[in-house]
């Protein structure tokens, strides 16, 4: 027991706390956007696989691993597109246009990945994004160790943590979006564009999200793997509520997410002696347990009520 | 005589619809088959003939119709509650799990064969109810979206059911080679309906399954609180309805029915419990129940349709090389476009509920 509370277990532990927490925190950063305005960001999954796919394709065709995290933006915005259109503009119950999302994005990226790279069991792979030390924060003892000596997309997704905090607190156009989220109708009253706010929120969604999805395939593995995402797009979902719908919130979820996963795959190392597929569950009974204690949550008002122009409550 | 006109057209028009909807689908994974390289045409008619071509591509194509027809009833249940079960895929392996369970314990036994069978398919049921009811609880106690955690159901199932399973895990098969459990004795299995084919029994209890739903819906108390929950669930609590244990116990029956898909699989077409015994049935399922309008009937012919999708597209990555994935695809694009359709076709409907101020989760 006694080497679970030395420096040597425990630093390598946080360092992978805050790598594992990165996909989860820019899906449920990506999240927020469309949960803000009033929309649900159940497809979260699909995106993340979307992201992953094209995100790897790109770089086993150019090497650009730069290049690759924006196509796997523009993928995010396309898929996300058809959700925005049919959830958004036709009033498409979420649950289900989510679920096709998925579905969809699971059937493409396992088609396209195998037509390129035909159904073998070795793994065609590329380099990924190296970790870099930030100057002056990187040295920094314990902490730089921790959150400074990461690789690049780490660091866009502190940033994002912050600049999304700003922008719905502090920003007039982040109020604007939340108060569509909150009572679109009388947003509409007050002249605000409410379908096109909710367009645009919902398209940022995509593209950070695939971020996450991208991240997985080019930052912390070097390959695509069928369905790889594993659920981490719902586990989103589900942090977004238990965090309150505030970035910062979400954030701290995700590094509990985080922690649970590095935990897992350091125990494992340790040699503890319970069955990998237990081990693997953790995350999702987690989320099962989070989902318990959260509910649903402080939902905005407005969430998943449709809006159209001249529609009237009555 | 002017209802009859009416319901006839009114059935018309959604089957005309459902139609487009197909076409549409087909168009479209058409252009993504372009994309890669791939020639549609031939692909479908490889598809056609991969699902008729022979006796036993027939039976095959029957045969993989059997789970998606039960889960495809299953997620019927739960829709017309507006319960969003998406986990029917743990509810599958739960009840595979239940009536290989349940097989283990007869095994010995010199029980009459249609009580072993009869009692593993109970089993089945049951597993997959209690796996179904655990997101309705916290849908209904917590207002947990029933989507996320039937979804992370399914994962936790699946870890469970592969580390009983495992070469010498708990249910493994004694010699250890592979990773899955023994196969069943032969009194358990289900009789085959088809001389010289594989096509078993468990199609006649899909059909039992779509009858007994159809008059649970429509004949009994029960079904009227689901549908009256599924429709408006304030005015259903304002009438008295429990929404809590309606919701509950719908989820409940919709995981019991997918458990008795797995069930039934297992007794009937693999005779033992393995990862992989299903390819996405309880995901591909949903697009059979909302192709089929959640309708009894409707959904033993998408369920055929997509038997016939999952057979040809397995014999067309066999003759031609087009990854069968291409069957995902597809389902994925019909749920769109049926969904995309019905809320053009029932727009009045729809119009009333939002000005009531119901959502759209």
């Amino acid at each position: 027991m006694s080497n679970f509370f030395t420096w040597a277990f425990i630093l390598p532990l946080l360092q992978a706390t805050i790598r594992m927490a990165t996909p989860y925190t820019l899906a449920a950063i990506g999240g927020i956007y469309s949960d803000k305005a009033g929309v649900s960001s159940i497809e979260l999954e699909g995106i993340l696989l979307m992201g992953a796919f094209t995100g790897f394709a790109t770089v086993y065709y150019t090497n650009s691993l730069w290049l690759a995290v924006l196509v796997a933006m523009l993928s995010g915005v396309l898929l996300v597109g058809i959700y925005a259109f049919m959830v958004v503009m036709l009033g498409c119950k979420s649950a289900l246009i989510g679920t096709a999302i998925v579905l969809l994005a699971s059937g493409l990226t396992n088609f396209y990945y195998r037509s390129i790279f035909g159904v073998s069991s070795e793994y065609t792979s590329i380099i990924p994004f190296k970790n870099f030390t930030v100057p002056i924060l990187g040295h920094i003892p314990v902490i730089g160790k921790i959150f400074f000596q990461q690789n690049a997309l780490v660091y866009i997704s502190f940033i994002l943590v912050f600049a999304t905090w700003y922008f719905f607190e502090k920003t007039a156009l982040g109020l604007e979006c939340r108060s569509v989220g909150e009572n679109p109708f009388a947003a509409d009253t007050l002249g605000l564009p409410v379908v096109r706010l909710r367009m645009i929120n919902v398209l940022i969604t995509g593209s950070i999200a695939a971020i996450a999805g991208a991240y997985l395939s080019i930052a912390t593995s070097s390959s695509f793997v069928e369905n790889m995402s594993a659920e981490k797009g719902y586990a989103a979902f589900a942090i977004i509520i238990l965090g309150r719908y505030s970035p910062i919130g979400a954030f701290l979820g995700c590094l509990l997410y985080g922690f649970a996963d590095a935990l897992q795959l350091n125990l494992q190392a340790i040699g503890i002696n319970v069955p990998y597929q237990f081990m693997l569950m953790m995350p999702y009974i987690f989320t099962l347990i989070v989902m318990f204690i959260a509910g649903k949550g402080e939902k905005p008002e407005g969430h998943s009520k449709f809006f159209k122009k001249g529609l009237q409550i009555t | 005589m002017k209802k009859m006109r009416i319901i006839l057209k009114k059935n018309m028009k959604s089957l005309m619809l459902t139609f487009i909807a197909l076409i549409c689908a087909l168009l479209v994974a058409s252009v993504i088959m372009v994309l890669a390289g791939y020639n549609p045409l031939q692909a479908y008619q490889s598809i056609v003939t991969g699902a008729f071509g022979s006796r036993n591509a027939i039976a095959q194509t029957f045969l993989k119709a059997t789970p998606l027809m039960i889960i495809g009833l299953a997620i019927a249940v739960a829709f017309k509650g507006s319960a969003f079960n998406i986990g029917a895929e743990g509810q599958f392996y739960a009840g595979a799990l239940g009536a290989a369970l349940s097989e283990m314990y007869f095994h010995e036994t010199a029980l009459p064969s249609f009580i072993i069978i009869f009692l593993c398919l109970v089993t089945a049921f049951v597993f997959g109810g209690i796996w179904g009811a655990i997101p309705g609880y916290l849908r209904s106690a917590r207002g947990a979206s029933e989507v996320v955690t039937s979804v992370m159901l399914t994962s936790v199932m699946l870890l469970f059911v592969r580390y009983l399973v495992t070469q010498g895990g708990p249910i493994a098969e004694p010699r250890g080679f592979y990773p899955e459990t023994q196969e069943i004795v032969e009194s358990a299995r289900l009789p085959y309906i088809w001389e010289n084919t594989r096509l078993h029994a468990g199609f006649i209890i899909a059909l039992f399954v779509a009858l007994a739903v159809y008059l649970l819906m429509e004949k009994t108390t029960w079904g009227y609180k689901i549908k009256a929950t599924g429709l408006n669930s304030l005015s259903a609590e304002y009438g008295g309805i429990n929404i809590g244990l309606v919701t509950v116990t719908t989820m409940a029956l919709s995981g019991a029915i997918a458990g008795l898909a797995g069930g039934v699989e297992v007794l009937g077409t693999s005779w033992k419990l393995y990862m992989g015994l299903s390819p996405g049935y309880g995901y591909n399922a949903i697009a059979v129940a909302l192709l089929g309008r959640l309708n009894p009937v409707g959904i033993i012919f998408s369920a055929l349709l997509f038997g016939m999708l999952n057979t040809g597209s397995n014999q067309m990555a066999r003759s031609i090389g087009i990854p069968s994935t291409l069957a995902a695809v597809l389902q994925a694009l019909v749920l769109l476009f049926v969904v995309g359709f019905s809320v053009l076709e029932n727009k009045e409907i729809i119009l009333k509920k939002w000005k009531r101020g119901g959502n759209n989760e």
